[in-house]
């Protein structure tokens, strides 16, 4: 039988090779083992915290599709986006407005030169007219105060020529009564002038015309 | 007898070796998954961490 040959000393170098070959081999399974089996305890972490955060989307899945009591989430963003829309609309139309009044407001601005400009023409005049005006009252006054100064004049005079008239009246009659002939002053006087009348006397004597 | 004795036993200790290698590439392979293994489970912790806080403010 071979089993009871001894092996030679070259042969049992290499078993004894072999022997630690597997020993080494045997070890490091072993290590892979634990490391393997300790890995679970890993795995078993992750699993744990997996399964939290899958309730944790479960639960924010459920706010956000159904809410929780209140409106969900979705019915909510649908809300702010409907209202988001209409403010936008209303910025536009602002906008639009604020457009119209920047040109409106350059149109009354180039109206508002405009009248300006008139205004002051219009006050040029104004001031011309009353110049005018007051020249013309000026005039007028003086015109009235002449025409007031003339009639005033026009009246003395006629006053003075009654005054004389009488008074050459009253001296004739005084005269012909103190002693003269009437009848032949009057045939002397009739025959010259209608609208005058010389009285000759030997003190006094008088010329009044008189205009109608 | 001792030539193929000889032979059997150099291939026998060759793939030993191979054999070793590749428990040796096998445990580096896991510590390296039980390393991400331990990141992700430190990330997942600090999410469902902030799940909690953000609940504890709603309520």
């Amino acid at each position: 039988m071979a089993s009871s040959k001894l092996p030679t000393p070259v042969q049992h170098n290499l078993l004894q090779k072999l022997t630690e070959g597997f020993e080494n081999n045997n070890k490091l399974t072993q290590t892979l083992i634990e490391e393997i089996v300790e890995s679970e305890a890993d795995f078993a972490s992750v699993k744990t915290e997996l399964h939290i955060l899958r309730d944790n989307v479960k639960s924010l899945s459920e706010i956000i599709r159904e809410g929780s009591g209140a409106a969900s989430i979705i019915t909510k963003i649908a809300l702010l986006e409907q209202r988001l829309s209409v403010i936008d609309k209303w910025v536009e139309k602002q906008e639009e407005k604020e457009k119209e009044n920047t040109e409106f407001k350059s149109v009354i601005d180039v109206g508002l030169v405009t009248i300006k400009t008139h205004l002051e023409e219009i006050k040029k005049h104004l001031e011309e007219i009353g110049e005018r005006h007051d020249q013309e009252d000026k005039e007028n006054q003086e015109l009235v105060f002449e025409k007031k100064k003339t009639k005033i004049s026009t009246t003395a005079e006629r006053h003075n020529a009654i005054m004389k008239i009488v008074t050459a009246v009253a001296i004739a009659v005084v005269g012909l009564i103190s002693g003269g002939s009437l009848a032949s002053f009057c045939g002397q006087n009739s025959a010259k002038q209608k609208d005058k009348i010389v009285i000759v006397q030997p003190q006094v004597s008088a010329s009044v015309s008189i205009t109608k | 007898m001792d030539e193929s004795f000889l032979e059997e036993s150099e291939e026998l200790d060759e793939k030993m070796s191979q054999s070793s290698q590749n428990i040796k590439r096998a445990i580096e392979t896991v510590r390296t998954v039980r390393e991400e293994c331990r990141k992700t489970t430190t990330i997942i912790g600090d999410l469902n961490g902030k799940f909690k806080t953000s609940n504890a403010c709603s309520t």
